[in-house]
């Protein structure tokens, strides 16, 4: 119970932190929903934890602060100065009972519920509909009061900057060891880089949150929302050890709350319908953490009723956001990613929101996305259940990565898609390459694998390319994603070398083809190539990976 | 009275907030962006911190720049810090006088929307960037 309580508590400032960011850009952006849906979620969260551990008090002031935000997302009511500063105000009384619980252990004695009527106050105005504009335009737009805690978070940010260039001076000085190879300086050298290691490792810890830290949540919602539903399922989490930034880790929690509800909800059926077809009466939520890489993984399966590709189809045009001839020339594969279409959940067929909010998948892609991940439903098996891929940057993680050089441009590959590097010269390549499926196909030792070149996947001729057909040597990394491999042609490999890992500058995060951005040893930044999202776009004709699959198979008995 | 770091594109004449303004830089590899909007040159490498490269030329419909001298001018934005091309960087104007004027909707073909006024002189006229819009607008990504 006290480790219970220490994670709740360094929760509640967390959020109560983004909550205050939330409302000053609601304050700016008044007619954003997605910033509502995220402030609603953070009190829906909130009053969850406070229920399960016991603060009637705390109780009291997170449910009036998630019916008022429930309340404007439902209603039109004008966003306007009050209501931030109301709920600026409820913010500051649940930041005092928090900070009671943590020097105490025990809610405070009184509190002021004077912040209760002001909201019951708001709440009545909206329904009134009475809409004052006037006063929101300017609002916020000097000085807000911050949190304490705020400037701790600022802090840490300068410190993981300072740490990542002590990082890059560490590989320098080892650069230079390499080149005088003077014993003297090795064990200084050695016992200065561990020095590094193990501040950067702190540095990043403190940062950092553990998937653990969402189990208790996550689990009380899920039974909740089957209990309400009639409903039993089970979930479990893999990976608890896993970690990520803690600012991440807050957008994962809110993602995962709303894949775990709509999966109780619509994709696990009654008791008896699963008994009626052969399955267990309890469901089964997997919610599985790994590392891939550069990249965060967590995979949500559950062993439901799975998407109807028809289904979607038809509410897709139901609603209006396709035409009938257009969602019939998509296959059942791209059809199902549809379900994170804006608009496709929300409101169902008699006007009402589903789960009582409109948030929906959506949401999650564009928060997912927001983030710098992706997000994508891969095997969908109807009556068999689902699985919902999200994978995320890891941001300021050391990961080997290779690079590999196209005409005067350099990208870097996390080393875990590795499969082998071949060097070859360019008559071997033509006579073992042939199409196959409209792809170009290299046999490699008796194995079929599709090619692709950099060029293709980059939409750009290298000026230079003429004079380099001369050049008679091709080099080739063979990567593995998803149990597939493929091989990319590029001119020159790198060796490997560690690289910190950080996310793509907002101004180019929607390119698929990269991950992330990560400087390299001689100071200059790389793009890491989205290994498994360019074998996604660029070789996913079904026919083509049979053929593949097939041929590895076979190849398997033969080698065994 | 006010000071701005002044730079010209073309023969127009640019002034960012000497606040704003971390560096001047030349001479800086920049590494290509593939399948970007058109307007990012790129990233660069800025004190351990990698930022983005947006070609005020392309921005503003200029025509490209035929040669290969300009600088970075590396200013601070509400989205953290970005590094903005530009063909020359002049000196640093003080001033005093209030000559301050609103842009009318553009002026040598710029839209209003990226300059927060303008200083006019005998000779010239003086755009006012606003760094922060520069990053406002989304980048168009060709997928």
């Amino acid at each position: 119970m006290q480790e219970e309580l220490k994670i709740f508590i360094n929760e509640s400032y967390e959020s109560l932190n983004s909550l205050d960011k939330e409302l000053i850009s609601l304050g700016k952006n008044p007619e954003n929903t997605e910033i509502l849906s995220t402030i609603h979620a953070h009190y829906q969260t909130f009053l969850e934890s406070s229920k399960f551990l016991h603060f009637p008090k705390l109780e009291s002031l997170t449910h009036i602060g998630e019916r008022l935000s429930n309340h404007l997302i439902q209603s039109d009511f004008e966003i306007n100065s009050e209501v931030i500063t109301t709920l600026m105000k409820l913010n500051t009384a649940i930041r005092e009972i928090i900070f009671t619980i943590d020097e105490t252990g025990k809610e405070p004695s009184h509190v002021n519920a004077s912040i209760i009527n002001d909201i019951e106050e708001v709440i009545a105005k909206s329904e009134a509909s009475v809409t004052d504009i006037s006063e929101s335009s300017d609002f916020l737009l000097g000085g807000v009061p911050q949190g304490g805690l705020a400037s701790e978070t600022d802090i840490m940010d300068r410190f993981m900057g300072i740490a990542i260039e002590m990082i890059h001076a560490r590989e320098a000085l080892h650069r230079f060891y390499l080149k005088f190879k003077d014993i003297s300086y090795y064990q200084l050298i050695t016992r200065f880089s561990l020095l590094i290691s193990d501040l950067y490792d702190q540095v990043r810890q403190s940062r950092n949150q553990t998937v653990g830290s969402l189990v208790m949540n996550l689990d009380k919602i899920m039974k909740d929302e089957a209990r309400a539903r009639g409903k039993s399922v089970a979930l479990r989490i893999i990976g608890k050890d896993k970690e990520l930034d803690s600012r991440m880790m807050e957008g994962l929690r809110i993602c995962l709350i709303q894949l775990v509800k709509n999966a109780v909800e619509h994709g696990i059926e009654d008791p008896d319908e699963r008994i009626a077809e052969d399955k267990s009466p309890d469901g089964a939520i997997t919610v599985e953490c790994s590392y891939k890489g550069e990249l965060f993984h967590a995979l949500i399966t559950d062993d439901g009723r799975g998407f109807q590709a028809d289904a979607i189809r038809k509410r897709l045009v139901d609603k209006g956001l396709m035409m009938t001839e257009e969602v019939s020339q998509i296959s059942d594969e791209e059809i199902i990613q549809y379900i994170f279409k804006d608009g496709y959940c929300g409101l169902n067929e008699s006007g009402h929101f589903i789960g009582g909010k409109p948030t929906g998948l959506d949401i999650v892609k564009a928060k997912i996305e927001s983030m710098g991940g992706a997000v994508y439903l891969q095997s969908n098996l109807p009556g068999k259940g689902c699985e919902i891929h999200i994978t995320l940057p890891m941001i300021n993680a050391i990961v080997p990565v290779i690079s590999v050089v196209f005409g005067k441009e350099r990208y870097a590959i996390a080393k875990v898609h590795l499969y082998e590097i071949l060097q070859l010269d360019s008559d071997t390549l033509l006579r073992n390459v042939e199409i196959l499926h409209g792809h170009s196909v290299f046999t490699l030792r008796g194995k079929k694998i599709p090619l692709l070149y950099m060029k293709q996947i980059l939409k750009y001729e290298d000026p230079e390319a003429r004079d380099k057909e001369k050049n008679l040597i091709v080099n080739m990394v063979i990567l593995e994603t998803d149990g597939i491999k493929f091989g990319l042609v590029a001119d020159l490999v790198h060796d490997m070398e560690e690289a910190v890992i950080r996310p793509l500058n907002t101004q180019i995060s929607g390119i698929y083809l990269f991950s992330g951005v990560t400087i390299l040893q001689d100071e200059k930044p790389a793009l890491i190539l989205d290994v498994a999202e360019i074998r996604r776009r660029h070789l996913n004709n079904p026919e083509l990976l049979m053929a593949i699959s097939e041929e590895q198979e076979e190849k398997g008995i033969v080698a065994t | 009275m006010r000071k701005f770091c002044t730079f010209t594109i073309g023969d127009v004449r640019f002034g960012v907030d000497v606040l704003k303004v971390l560096a001047i830089l030349n001479q800086v590899e920049i590494i290509r962006v593939p399948l970007a909007n058109r307007t990012i040159a790129g990233l660069i490498q800025y004190r351990g911190q990698i930022i983005t490269v947006i070609d005020l030329r392309r921005k503003f419909e200029f025509p490209d720049r035929k040669n290969e001298n300009f600088f970075h001018a590396i200013v601070k934005t509400k989205r953290g810090i970005i590094s903005l091309l530009v063909d020359q960087v002049d000196e640093i104007e003080e001033i005093t006088q209030n000559t301050r004027v609103e842009m009318s909707k553009s002026i040598h073909g710029i839209d209003s929307f990226f300059i927060s006024y303008t200083y006019r002189f005998d000779d010239y006229v003086l755009l006012i960037l606003d760094v922060d819009k520069i990053v406002e607008t989304k980048s168009e990504v060709f997928t």
